[in-house]
């Protein structure tokens, strides 16, 4: 009975230090700290899809595989720019970008 | 790689991936075979939207939310609300369940635009989420595998307080990634930014710019009264009344500044933390 509690007793405290500790990384999780932001180009050119009505919204994916990401943005018109990353692990470079198609037509996905 | 998109309609569109590229996008239906709808959605049929009083669907997020080896949505909302909607079928054949359910997490400015990371490298998926304000939030998961639970909305990134043109403006829309190779997770932001200029004016010129907005704001009856569909009040207006708020009018254009609108996307590169992690597994 003594041995049982005891066990109890410890792995509670496991569990609290457990718990402390991820506390803690989610405390410091939250207050990241990050540079200035920079204005992302591709091509060379800054990113602007006021043109296609606003709302830019990126996503990130490894389209090609070389094991860098690549750069996807939606907007209001509902057109997809791609942007390849043609730069490196350290330092991303997006290419010249284009708008994604399907079936030999520009992507738009309907807004209202 | 297939791709899911929410839209302003209220509906998620699926493009499936094919060996030239894509397939043409359609709307994601749940499992008895109808529209994904979480609650407003416009009706292209009546040209109208229906279920207003409902949460407005605008984004979409995919993950395997309870680890059974298939993609279940997350949704956001304009009012800031989350959704699961979980799939019922299988990864080869989804079915979605025909009602969202409520997260009772809530991004406080609204305009709910989940991603999903493990933002903090416990092994568990975060959600990251844009905002109206155009903060970013984290909601870490406090749960475990399959059976994800998260903390209330820590701003992640405040809303951008510099100069116009220097940061993201509201309406923002989030993408995580390690974009350095420095082992932390960075973000993409987008944004929308509406905002008028008025730098090319002369003080002069601003400065009536100002007296102009306040007659104006005095002339609210009138200007209610000229706008309105009271045929009776309109005709009683003054016609001088009325021929100074023409005046006014003409000079707000005239003073108001360069209508301009951006929709960029912001990189954020993570700062190295000064102490090192505690208690995760992160590499």
């Amino acid at each position: 009975m003594t041995r049982s509690l005891f066990q109890l007793l410890a792995g509670s405290a496991a569990v609290a230090v457990g718990l402390a500790s991820s506390a803690a990384a989610q405390d410091q999780a939250a207050q990241a700290q990050f540079e200035a932001p920079v204005l992302v180009q591709a091509g060379g050119e800054v990113i602007d899809m006021s043109s296609q009505i606003g709302y830019a919204g990126p996503a990130l994916y490894d389209a090609n595989g070389d094991g860098l990401l690549d750069l996807y943005v939606g907007c209001f018109r509902g057109k997809i720019l791609f942007a390849p990353n043609t730069g490196s692990r350290a330092e991303p470079v997006f290419g010249k970008p284009h708008y994604l198609q399907a079936e030999g037509k520009e992507i738009e996905i309907s807004n209202w | 790689m297939d791709f899911l998109t929410g839209s302003f309609d209220g509906r998620p569109y699926w493009a499936r991936a094919t060996k030239d590229g894509y397939a043409t996008p359609v709307m994601l239906n749940n499992g008895a075979g109808k529209e994904l709808i979480l609650g407003m959605w416009w009706d292209y049929d009546g040209g109208q939207w229906m279920d207003m009083e409902k949460p407005h669907g605008l984004s979409v997020a995919v993950v395997d939310w309870d680890a059974d080896g298939d993609f279940d949505l997350v949704q956001g909302t304009s009012k800031g609300g989350l959704y699961l909607c979980s799939n019922e079928g299988t990864a080869q054949k989804p079915a979605f369940a025909e009602q969202g359910t409520p997260l009772k997490l809530e991004i406080p400015s609204g305009y709910a635009m989940p991603t999903v990371a493990d933002w903090n490298g416990d092994g568990l998926f975060d959600l990251i989420c844009g905002s109206d304000s155009g903060a970013i939030y984290l909601l870490q998961n406090q749960g475990s595998a399959g059976k994800p639970k998260f903390g209330a909305p820590q701003v992640l990134l405040a809303a951008h307080a510099g100069q116009p043109g220097t940061g993201p403006g509201t309406d923002t829309q989030v993408a995580v990634g390690d974009l350095n190779g420095d082992g932390l997770p960075d973000l993409m932001v987008g944004d929308q930014n509406s905002r008028r200029d008025v730098s090319h004016l002369t003080d002069a010129e601003q400065a009536q710019a100002e007296e102009v907005q306040q007659e104006l704001a005095g002339m609210a009856e009138i200007i209610q009264a000229y706008y309105g569909d009271d045929e009776e009040a309109k005709s009683a207006l003054d016609p001088k009344q009325v021929e100074r708020l023409q005046e006014l009018l003409q000079l707000q254009s005239r003073l108001s500044g360069k209508y301009i609108r951006s929709a960029h996307v912001w990189m954020y590169l993570q700062k190295a933390p000064k102490e090192p992690v505690v208690g995760l597994g992160r590499d």
